[in-house]
C-alpha cells in the first residue's frame, strides 16, 4: 500500500484553495494541484495524474457533481477517487453524492489540522475496497 | 320562535287540564245546585202538603160539623114543642134534614133512651123500638153524652145494618132535664170516600185515628197506620165531643226526579268547559300569535340590523375572499373581497354550485384520493372540501383559486361549518387569503437565507482554516503576542461559524423545512459519539465528561440531528461547569421509552430564566455582563429537533446543585420483531 502524495483540489473559491493546499502540503505532507473551475478539471487531472480529487459541489460553471461525471467518463481518470467537500453535509446528501461515485465527503468549514487525515482516511477506504 | 312553539306545544296539556278542571268544577256546581233544588223543591213540597192536610182536615170538619148543625134544627123543634112531637111532623122535619147531608144514613129519635123515629124507616125497622140501655156497646158512650149534655161524634164503627158508620148522638134537654138522644147516622164509607177522592186531587197521604179523652191514640181507621211512624204532621182534627188524629203524609213520589236535572247538568258542564277552554285556548294562541309576530318582528329587526353589520364586514373585508355555500356545495355569499380576487360579480355567482368553478379540479382530485384512501369510501364534489369540518372544526387548506381569465392564485383558506342555533351545519364558510405576495416573500427569504449560508459560510471557512493553520504552528511559529492574538481570532471565528449554523437551523425548523432522516439508531453508539467530539472542549475548559451508559436501546432519529441535540447539552454543560468540575450523561431505560440526562456542576439555572429557557436566543446572562460564549439558540434548536423527532426535552429545576437537561425518546418497535428493542 503507497501513501496518498498527489491530490487535485477543485475549488472556486481562492481563500479556501489557499487555505486547504496549505493544510494539506504543510500538515499533510501531499503534492497539492489546484483548479478553480469544474470544466478545466479534467484535462488538469489528465496532466498531473493526481491519486485523489477532492470536488467543491457548488461551483460557477460546471459544479462538482457534473465534474465528477465528466472524470467518470475519462478513460485514464475514471478509477481516480474523488470525494466532495461541501457545507451541505446532510445524511441523504451524503447518500447521494455516494451514489454518483464520490467516495465520501468532507464537511465545510473544515479543521486544516485534520483536513490531510480526513482525505488519507477515505483515500484509504477505496484502497482496501479495490 | 321554536322556544315559543315548544312552550305552546308544551301548554297543550296544561289546556287539557284547565278543561277538565272547569269539567270537575262545573259538575260540582250542578251537584250542589242538583242539591239545592231538591231540598228546595222538598221544602216546597212539604209546605204545601201541609196547606193540603190543612184543607183535608178543614173539609172533614166542615163535613161533620155540618152533620151535627143539622141535628141541632131537630134538636130545636122538640125544644120548642117541648117533647110533643107530632108524628106526622117529624117524619117530615127529619126527611128535609136528611135530604139537606148526603152522608147520612139514618137519623133517629130515641126520647127516654127508647128509639121512636127513624129517617128513612125503610131498611131501619129492625132498630125501631130498641132501648139504648139494652146495648152494652153503645151504652157507655151514651151514658158520657147524657152526662156531659154535649153531643158526641162515635165511631167509625160496624154498624147492625151493615156497612161503617159514624153516629152524632146529641142529648135534647127540655128545661134543664134530659128528654131524650138525637142519633145521626153518618155514612162512614161515604164520607171518607169523598175525603180519600180529596186527597187524591190532591195528591196528599193522610191517616186518620181515634184520640180518647186522655190523649192515647187508638185505632187508625183511614189510611195508612204506618203514616204515624214518621208523619210529616200531626194534627188534631176537631170532632163533637173529642178529636182525631191525622196523620200528614208527603206524597209517595216526594223524592223529586233529579236525575234528567243532573244528566242535563252533565251535559251544560261539559258544554261549558268545552266551550271555555276552547275560548282560553283561542284567546292564548292569539295571544301567543301576537307575541310571535312581536318576537319574529324584534327579531327580523335584529336580524337585518346583523345582516347589515355582516354584509358591511363582507364589503369591508376586500383582501379576503369570503365564499359561503349551503350544504349541496351552492354559494350564498360572494363578497367583495372575492369579486376582486376571482374576477367574478357576486351576481353571476350566487346560485351557482362551487367546486368547478374558481376550484382546480386537479387539487380536488388529489384532495379525494388522499381523503377517501384515509375514509375507504368515494367522496364527490363540494364533500371534498367540507367533509373534514362535518367531521367537527375548521380547516385551513393550502390550494389555488382560479381567476375569471385562467391565472392561478395560491390561496389560504380557512374552511369552517356554518351552523344554526340548534348547532346544526347549514352551509360553509371559505375564508381565502390571496398569498402570492406572501410566497414570493417566502421564495425572497429563501434564496436569502440560501446566500447567507454559502457567501457567509465560504469566507468563514478560508478565515477558520487559515487561523487554524496559523496557531497550530504548522506554517511556523509566531511570537507569543500574536499567537494569542490568532488564537482570539481563531475562537471567534469559530463562534460566527456555528452562530451562522444555528441561524440557519432556526429559520429552517420555524419554517417547518428541516427535513429529518430518521433511522434505528443505537444509542450508546450516539452517545459515544456525541462524548468523543466534545472531548477536546472539556480537555480545554478542564472538565471531566463521562459517560455511563449501559444500554443497547435502539431509537427511531436522524442521527445527525440527534447528535446536535446531544452535543448542544453537553457544551453547555462543560460551558457552565467549574474548572475541574464534572459532566456526566447517563441513560434510563423505562419500559416504553429512554431518557438521556446530562448532569454537571455547574451553578445550576436562575429561577427567572426557567420558564423560558427553551425560548429562541434565551440566556440567562443578557446585555454586556456575558461571559459564556452562545447564540442563545442552542435550546430552542434542541427542543424543536426532539419533539420533530417524537422525543421530549426538559430539565430538573429542583436540584441541590448543578443541573440536568434531559431527552427522552420512545423506543425503537422493530416491526420485525414486533418487540421493542431494548
Amino acid at each position: 500500500m503507497s501513501d496518498l502524495i498527489r491530490v487535485m483540489y477543485v475549488e472556486d473559491e481562492p481563500d479556501i484553495r489557499a487555505v486547504a493546499k496549505l493544510a494539506l502540503e504543510v500538515v499533510g505532507g501531499m503534492t497539492v494541484s489546484l483548479c478553480e473551475r469544474g470544466n478545466l478539471a479534467v484535462s488538469q487531472a489528465e496532466r498531473f495524474l493526481p491519486q485523489m480529487i477532492l470536488l467543491d459541489v457548488m461551483m460557477p460553471g460546471m459544479d462538482g457533481p457534473s465534474t465528477l461525471k465528466a472524470l467518470r467518463e475519462h478513460p485514464q481518470l475514471h478509477k481516480v477517487p474523488v470525494a466532495f467537500m461541501t457545507a451541505k453535509v446532510q445524511a441523504h446528501e451524503i447518500e447521494r453524492f455516494k451514489s454518483l461515485g464520490a467516495v465520501g465527503v468532507i464537511p465545510k468549514p473544515f479543521d486544516p489540522m485534520t483536513l490531510a487525515q480526513q482525505v488519507k482516511d477515505l483515500w484509504r477506504l477505496t484502497e482496501e475496497e479495490s | 320562535m321554536i322556544r315559543l312553539a315548544t312552550f305552546y306545544s308544551r301548554n297543550k296539556t296544561h289546556f287539557l287540564f284547565i278543561e277538565i278542571a272547569l269539567f270537575i268544577a262545573m259538575l260540582l256546581l250542578t251537584e250542589f245546585a242538583v242539591r239545592a233544588y231538591r231540598e228546595a223543591s222538598l221544602q216546597q213540597l212539604r209546605s204545601d202538603t201541609l196547606d193540603r192536610g190543612a184543607q183535608l182536615r178543614a173539609f172533614l170538619e166542615s163535613e161533620i160539623n155540618q152533620a151535627a148543625f143539622l141535628a141541632t134544627g131537630v134538636e130545636s123543634y122538640i125544644v120548642a114543642r117541648e117533647g110533643n112531637i107530632e108524628d106526622e111532623e117529624i117524619q117530615r122535619i127529619l126527611a128535609l134534614i136528611f135530604e139537606r147531608n148526603q152522608h147520612f144514613r139514618n137519623i133517629g129519635l130515641a126520647p127516654g133512651n127508647q128509639l121512636t123515629w127513624v129517617y128513612p124507616e125503610a131498611g131501619n125497622e129492625s132498630v125501631l123500638g130498641l132501648n139504648y140501655a139494652d146495648l152494652p156497646e153503645q151504652w157507655p158512650a151514651i151514658q158520657k153524652v147524657m152526662e156531659t149534655g154535649q153531643g158526641t161524634l162515635s165511631g167509625p164503627l160496624e154498624l147492625v145494618q151493615g156497612g161503617n158508620g159514624l153516629i152524632y148522638r146529641s142529648p135534647v134537654y127540655i128545661n134543664g132535664s134530659y128528654w131524650g138522644l138525637l142519633s145521626t147516622v153518618i155514612d162512614a164509607d161515604s164520607l171518607f170516600a169523598l175525603i180519600r177522592s180529596a186527597a187524591g186531587d190532591l195528591s196528599t197521604r193522610i191517616s186518620l185515628r181515634n184520640v180518647d179523652d186522655e190523649g192515647r191514640a187508638g185505632r187508625t181507621f183511614f189510611g195508612d197506620s204506618e203514616y204515624f211512624n214518621s208523619p210529616l204532621e200531626l194534627t188534631p182534627v176537631r170532632i163533637p165531643g173529642g178529636e182525631w188524629q191525622m196523620a200528614i203524609q208527603l206524597p209517595e213520589d216526594a223524592r223529586s226526579q233529579v236525575m234528567p236535572l243532573r244528566v242535563t247538568g252533565v251535559l251544560i258542564s261539559l258544554l261549558i268547559a268545552v266551550f271555555l277552554g276552547s275560548t282560553l285556548r283561542m284567546i292564548w294562541q292569539r295571544n301567543l300569535l301576537q307575541q310571535l309576530d312581536s318576537e319574529v318582528l324584534t327579531r327580523t329587526a335584529e336580524l337585518s340590523e346583523t345582516n347589515d353589520l355582516l354584509d358591511s364586514v363582507l364589503s369591508a373585508a376586500r383582501s379576503f375572499a369570503i365564499i359561503a355555500t349551503d350544504l349541496s356545495g351552492t354559494i350564498i355569499v360572494f363578497n367583495n373581497g372575492a369579486e376582486r380576487m376571482l374576477g367574478y360579480s357576486a351576481d353571476e355567482m350566487i346560485g351557482k354550485q362551487q367546486p368547478d368553478i374558481f376550484l382546480l379540479r386537479d387539487e380536488l382530485r388529489e384532495r379525494a384520493a388522499q381523503i377517501s384512501g384515509e375514509l375507504g369510501r368515494q367522496l364527490i364534489g363540494n364533500e371534498l372540501l367540507t367533509y373534514r369540518i362535518s367531521q367537527g372544526g375548521t380547516e385551513e387548506l393550502m390550494i389555488h383559486y382560479k381567476h375569471r381569465d385562467g391565472h392561478l392564485i395560491p390561496v389560504q383558506a380557512v374552511i369552517s361549518a356554518l351552523t344554526d342555533l340548534q348547532g346544526n351545519v347549514r352551509g360553509y364558510l371559505g375564508i381565502a387569503e390571496d398569498i402570492s405576495e406572501r410566497l414570493r416573500n417566502q421564495t425572497l427569504k429563501d434564496q436569502f437565507i440560501s446566500t447567507v449560508s454559502h457567501e457567509l459560510r465560504t469566507p468563514l471557512t478560508a478565515i477558520t482554516g487559515a487561523l487554524g493553520l496559523m496557531r497550530s504552528g504548522s506554517i511556523g511559529s509566531l511570537p507569543d503576542p500574536v499567537q494569542s492574538m490568532v488564537e482570539i481570532a481563531h475562537n471567534n471565528s469559530q463562534r460566527l461559524a456555528s452562530l451562522v449554523n444555528d441561524l440557519l437551523d432556526v429559520e429552517k425548523l420555524m419554517a417547518g423545512r428541516m427535513v429529518l432522516y430518521p433511522d434505528k439508531q443505537d444509542s450508546a453508539d450516539l452517545v459515544h459519539s456525541a462524548v468523543s467530539d466534545l472531548q477536546p472542549l472539556a480537555k480545554i475548559q478542564n472538565v471531566e465528561l463521562k459517560e455511563d451508559v449501559n444500554t443497547s436501546a435502539s431509537i427511531w432519529v436522524d442521527a445527525a440531528r440527534f447528535q446536535q441535540v446531544l452535543t448542544n447539552l453537553l457544551s453547555n454543560a462543560i460551558k457552565f461547569s467549574p474548572s475541574g468540575g464534572q459532566v456526566c450523561i447517563t441513560t434510563a431505560l423505562e419500559s416504553d421509552r429512554i431518557r438521556f440526562q446530562v448532569l454537571d456542576q455547574g451553578s445550576g439555572i436562575p429561577e427567572s430564566f426557567q420558564d423560558h429557557i427553551f425560548q429562541r436566543f434565551a440566556q440567562a446572562e443578557t446585555g454586556d455582563s456575558r461571559q459564556k460564549a452562545g447564540t442563545g439558540l442552542g435550546l430552542a434548536i434542541s427542543k424543536e429537533l426532539t419533539e420533530q423527532m417524537g422525543g421530549r426535552i426538559g430539565f430538573e429545576a429542583e436540584r441541590p446543585e448543578g443541573c440536568c437537561f434531559w431527552v427522552e425518546f420512545p423506543l425503537y418497535n422493530d416491526p420485525d420483531s414486533g418487540k421493542t428493542e431494548a
